[in-house]
């Protein structure tokens, strides 16, 4: 992997585990690591190290701080909450998840494809619209069987 | 107490005291880590940048951002650089005594995350 690619990855890792929380935050870390492979890729350039061995480099250093990095970013969440910014669901019939929390969204919600809203995945239908899940539009008949099933 | 990889930062932060010039950026720290007696790998990203948080938090170390203007000037991203504070100085201090005596707990394995 040249150093190009390898920086590349490593400034889209960022911006991935950066998303959602704010924007001071975020920056400062973008800026604090865009400037880290700026003068990594220089130094081995002066050094003449091969771009390949660059990139090897980067990479192992994103990778090895995977883990670090995602724990840096629950710390930054759990601050959030702390003071009260973030919202997490409180039983199973919230509607809205407005939490930066993209991983638990991701694990446990589903996005209504009627009106957009996010809710639990195991419930059968959106809260919000009663559009079913996987379905783009509200179904009367479907909603009334609904109705009758044990899922209420 | 200090984790090995702290007290690890503060020493290399020490040691890249100029004359005129006490502060580093990140990448010149991991430059110092790395140059060691056991010839490490550059230090991960979210290793680093996680422990260069916490100590700062800590006010082990202070950090600033220099003026983008330098940057700009030098056609490079803008550097966060930091210092090695006075009760940094003291904690490294306190470390390696405790570590000379053997009293301090030894921490052996992963590198702490």
């Amino acid at each position: 992997m040249n150093a190009d690619v390898a920086a590349a990855l490593a400034a889209r890792w960022v911006r991935f585990y950066t998303r959602g929380l704010p924007a001071r935050v975020a920056t400062a870390r973008r800026d604090e690591l865009a400037s880290d492979l700026f003068e990594h890729r220089a130094d081995d350039q002066r050094q003449g190290t091969s771009r390949s061995a660059t990139g090897a480099a980067i990479l192992g250093r994103i990778v090895l701080g995977v883990t670090a990095d995602l724990g840096w970013r629950s710390r930054q969440l759990a601050a959030l909450r702390s003071r009260g910014l973030t919202t997490r669901p409180a039983g199973p019939s919230v509607v809205a998840v407005e939490d930066h929390s993209w991983l638990y969204q991701r694990l446990h919600t589903r996005r209504c494809k009627g009106c957009g809203e996010h809710y639990r995945r195991r419930l059968p239908n959106c809260p919000v619209c009663k559009t079913l899940k996987g379905s783009s539009n509200p179904d009367g008949a479907s909603i009334a069987k609904l109705n009758q099933s044990s899922w209420r | 107490m200090l984790l090995p990889l702290e007290a690890d930062i503060l020493a290399a932060g020490m040691e890249l005291r100029r004359p005129g010039t006490p502060e580093f950026h990140g990448f010149e720290l991991a430059k110092q880590l790395a140059a060691g007696e056991d010839a490490r790998r550059l230090t991960a990203h979210g290793t680093l940048y996680k422990a260069l948080g916490r100590l700062a938090d800590a006010g082990l170390l202070e950090s600033r951002w220099e003026d983008p203007e330098l940057g700009v000037q030098e056609g490079r991203p803008r550097r966060r650089l930091y210092t090695v504070s006075g009760a940094g100085q003291g904690a490294l201090a306190q470390w390696r005594a405790a570590q000379t005596d053997g009293t301090a707990p030894r921490r052996v394995g992963l590198e702490p995350t």
